[in-house]
């Protein structure tokens, strides 16, 4: 939980920002464009890096808590 | 409605996950997952990060002013019934009750819209939920296709098993096949080199009196030297006499061009 708390705080303002619309209120991402008031593009590719962002970090975490291969 | 490239389509995955994509997109991307492991597996990619935000969320309490609104107007409701209850005298009353029942309502409504979308935020949330299990039960409804497969070629009548030995560039190796005309080829080899990122093995039906050697697959082992595959035998292809793999560019050669690593005689 802290892991993404963290990962989420990382994350540049306007790209936490689409990725709470999305997820936290529900919104599709032409819901979010209207409410931000951005082009189309910008939300879907600042959706797509976020959630980058996060699968990477989660990643890192995981592989840096399994044991090392002997 | 245009096109979408199979880039475009995957650039899809992590708002499909989130249950975020529009209508259109959605439909889109659901047609062609059906039929696509590589997008599959960038949704299943994603799923950490949707089980981690949900984590998050459960954990969210409702706002302490949202509570107060909703406590508010319980009270407000008591002492509503309280007075109704306690009213006679209706021609005096009469005219005041209606205001203040109007009043409460207002009030509820006031305090239940933020409930609603709350509501409406859930369900959105369990239908990608929903969704995420779907993929995953596609998953492994594909699996146990692959497992199925691989028991009826096992179990092929026509089924023969091929051992390769690992040879002068890797002597430790050491792979297992079997070979069913009918069903295809199953192949596992281990302690194979680890190799370069433009590299790739690639498995051979080398065929009796001289004829030119068929690619069965080009693969790349695990970190661990292991490789599993399934290879359909090409149709009116003669019978092989020797299956072997070679070390070749990534992507596979069309006749093999170095020594072979395993070789094993098809009894």
């Amino acid at each position: 939980l802290q892991r993404v708390r963290r990962a989420l705080g990382g994350l540049p303002a306007e790209q936490r920002k689409a990725l709470k619309l999305a997820y936290y209120e529900g919104l599709s991402q032409s819901e979010i464009a209207e409410r931000l008031k951005e082009p189309l593009g910008t939300v879907k590719s600042r959706i797509r890096t976020a959630m980058i962002k996060l699968r990477d970090s989660l990643e890192l975490d995981q592989r840096m808590r399994e044991p090392q291969a002997p | 409605m245009s096109a979408m490239s199979h880039g475009e389509l995957r650039e899809l995955a992590s708002a499909y996950v989130l249950g975020a994509l529009d209508h259109d997109d959605r439909e889109r991307f659901e047609a062609h997952l059906a039929g696509c492991a590589e997008c599959l597996a960038e949704v299943r990619s994603f799923r950490p990060v949707v089980h981690a935000l949900a984590r998050t969320v459960d954990s969210r309490e409702p706002s302490a002013d949202l509570r107060a609104r909703v406590i508010g107007s319980a009270t407000r409701r008591e002492m509503r019934t309280t007075l109704a209850s306690a009213a006679p005298p209706r021609s005096r009353i009469g005219t005041v009750i209606p205001w203040v029942l109007a009043t409460a309502a207002a009030i509820a409504l006031a305090a239940l819209t933020p409930y609603t979308v709350q509501l409406r935020n859930r369900t959105r949330q369990l239908a990608a939920v929903v969704r995420d299990l779907s993929a995953r039960l596609a998953d492994s409804d594909r699996q146990l296709l692959v497992a199925r497969n691989d028991v009826s070629l096992l179990a092929a009548p026509d089924a023969r098993r091929v051992d390769l030995r690992g040879q002068a560039p890797a002597p430790q190796a050491g792979a297992r096949a079997y070979f069913s005309r009918t069903r295809g080829v199953y192949f596992v080899a281990s302690d194979l080199p680890s190799i370069a990122a433009d590299k790739a093995y690639q498995l051979w039906f080398v065929l009796p009196g001289g004829a030119n050697p068929v690619s069965a697959s080009v693969f790349t082992p695990d970190a661990g030297g292991r490789a599993e595959l399934i290879a359909n035998v090409p149709a009116g292809m003669a019978d092989p006499s020797v299956l072997a793999v070679t070390l070749e560019p990534a992507g596979g050669s069309p006749q093999p061009t170095t020594t072979p690593f395993l070789v094993g005689n098809v009894n």
